[in-house]
């Protein structure tokens, strides 16, 4: 079969991440891939070690499809009748879509199987009335996880210590600060754990700001401490970084469902996950999307910590399922 | 709800052959559109696989906008010389710029004259002239202002006030027929009008002449406040320079043919629209 793949996959963000993993899943797969990145301004991946993957299914010679992939947001994403099959793996962030895009999502599922790969998506998809639907196992290629070398980040005395983690964009600020007092007020008392905080292209200003707000809520909670332990570390989005956050760390905290749960997995570590029960549409004043998102309304139990085992990637069944 | 990026990437690849012409509506886009190898639009109103721009610096200057928007490659034209005031360091700039962006050059001393020199991006097209069989000349002189210039405007007074002089602000089909009936063609500032004309067996005055020696009867004019005496020459020596003109018109329709401008534009259509875009923020 030949599939045209068109995804964020070149971009340094979590985003771009989980498209490069299913293109890798693709390229692995029997069929023909065609990929075409999707743009949107943010930055690009720069150390690609992909860049085989990358470049093999951006220049194939077809032209001719079977299956059109797309990943991308409701107001990027299109439809063609020159393409027999389509598969829609919408990029929602959790917003409640406005009338007119639930219109044009309803159209394409009228064409199209649509894909989701969390709970978040999924009760969106529900919500706005999809019911055609397929949850996507999008597990980690072995071409992004099997590297020679996965290095440890060096955090001095930390590393005897039970090291709760995640990798959070510094722009979340409402998750990062609940976290924060969350860690404070539960595990965080016992003497040997701490909170690391691996944060992509965060400034010396923002750094500054969120080692302020650790330090006045240690202050508000009346707690004196010898050591700081909440540390944020500033990191470059690339393959290699996320690996060593993820092999420095022991218990990944999901504040956001994305493909870091997955490599946490992956590492065979303890996650501590939100309950999809609870679940929630907000109105946020701040937020600029008028129709609200969709989020957890409960803060994390930390205490809750699960093992569970990477899945496997159920893309051959889709795929076969809408040949 | 507006989608035209996602839908150029797929329309790029399954065979959709129209290009958005993003550039002034001039003589040259007008005898680009008339071919049928691709289908050329003025605006973005469809999906197409490929974008044209004839203006390298204003499109290098809103480049991360316009390619984000339409996710194609572009050919960037360039069919006039790098202005005197572009610097050594704005070159590089502009050639930062438009690293994922194909140039076009018409002419050796245009190319020159950019130092934009990538020959991986690069590609050298000749220009192409349709031919016209009925070249009879029943007027003396035409200055030639399809862009609405105003100092165009000012040179047709200028000559007006000597000699019998038309200008030309309108392009319809009817324009080769127009163009070939006059003597003397005026084009300061397009050297593919002044090409056309001069195969039309005119004595064209342009201030771009193309490299090629071989084209004769286009004069290069430096100082037009003394072009009246250059036309009064050429109109008194008509028939002395009738031989230049026919060597010359010959000359351009052996060797800047249509078809062969055309397949030049569509093999590199057929070749770029077919590239991953890629942008790099």
């Amino acid at each position: 079969m030949n599939i045209l793949y068109i995804a964020p996959y070149r971009l340094a963000n979590d985003l771009g991440l989980e498209s490069l993993n299913l293109l890798c899943h693709l390229y692995d797969s029997e069929h023909i891939i065609v990929s075409r990145c999707f743009f949107n301004g943010s930055a690009t991946i720069k150390d690609l070690s992909l860049l085989d993957v990358i470049n093999h299914t951006e220049n194939s010679t077809i032209s001719k499809f079977d299956l059109l992939i797309q990943h991308l947001p409701i107001q990027n994403l299109s439809y063609t009748s020159k393409i027999g099959s389509s598969l829609v793996w919408p990029v929602t962030q959790g917003l409640i879509p406005s009338n007119e895009q639930i219109d044009k999502y309803k159209f394409l599922a009228s064409k199209s199987m649509f894909l989701c790969d969390n709970a978040i998506d999924k009760f969106l998809l529900e919500h706005i009335g999809i019911k055609k639907h397929t949850m996507l196992i999008n597990s980690i290629s072995n071409k992004l996880y099997d590297k020679p070398n996965i290095g440890k980040f060096d955090i001095g005395i930390y590393k005897t210590y039970n090291k709760y983690y995640t990798i959070v964009n510094h722009s979340l600020e409402h998750h990062i600060q609940s976290l924060i007092i969350n860690f404070i007020r539960t595990i965080g008392k016992k003497q040997n754990n701490c909170l690391l905080l691996f944060m992509p292209y965060i400034s010396q200003n923002i750094l500054d700001k969120y080692n302020t707000y650790i330090k006045e809520c240690y202050k508000s909670f009346d707690i004196s401490f010898s050591i700081n332990k909440i540390i944020i570390i500033p990191i470059d989005y690339n393959i290699d970084n996320l690996l060593s956050a993820h092999n420095t760390g022991d218990v990944y905290i999901n504040l956001k469902d994305s493909i870091q749960k997955e490599l946490a997995k992956k590492f065979n570590h303890k996650v501590i996950y939100n309950k999809s029960s609870q679940l929630k549409i907000v109105w946020n004043r701040w937020d600029l999307q008028k129709n609200g998102a969709i989020n957890f309304y409960e803060d994390l139990d930390l205490n809750n910590t699960v093992i569970s085992s990477p899945g496997t990637s159920n893309l051959k069944e889709i795929i076969n399922a809408n040949a | 709800m507006h989608n035209i990026n996602t839908s150029n990437i797929i329309n790029s690849l399954i065979g959709n052959n129209t290009i958005y012409y993003n550039g002034k509506k001039n003589i040259f886009s007008y005898i680009l559109s008339e071919c049928d190898l691709f289908n050329i639009i003025y605006e973005p109103n469809q999906s197409f696989s490929l974008m044209i721009t004839d203006d390298p610096i204003a499109y290098s200057q809103s480049i991360d906008k316009i390619s984000l928007q339409f996710h194609t490659n572009t050919l960037v034209l360039f069919q006039q010389s790098a202005p005197a005031a572009l610097k050594k360091e704005d070159r590089f700039i502009l050639d930062k710029k438009l690293a994922k962006s194909f140039r076009v050059f018409f002419d050796e001393n245009i190319k020159k004259s950019w130092s934009l020199n990538n020959p991986l991006l690069t590609k050298d097209i000749k220009y192409g002239v349709p031919e016209y069989s009925n070249c009879t000349k029943t007027k003396n002189i035409c200055i030639l202002d399809i862009e609405n210039n105003d100092s165009i405007k000012r040179l047709y007074q200028h000559i007006k006030n000597y000699a019998d002089c038309d200008i030309i602000t309108d392009i319809n089909d009817d324009l080769l027929s127009i163009l070939s009936s006059y003597k003397i063609c005026v084009s300061p500032n397009n050297m593919y009008d002044s090409l056309l004309c001069a195969s039309t067996g005119s004595w064209v005055f342009s201030s771009y002449l193309l490299a090629d020696k071989n084209i004769e009867n286009i004069s290069n004019v430096i100082d037009y406040s003394i072009i009246n005496d250059s036309i009064k020459k050429v109109l008194d020596d008509w028939n002395s320079l009738q031989e230049t003109i026919q060597n010359s018109k010959k000359y351009i329709l052996d060797n800047y043919t249509l078809s062969n401008y055309y397949h030049s534009i569509n093999n590199s259509r057929l070749q770029i629209s077919r590239r991953a875009f890629i942008h790099e923020a």
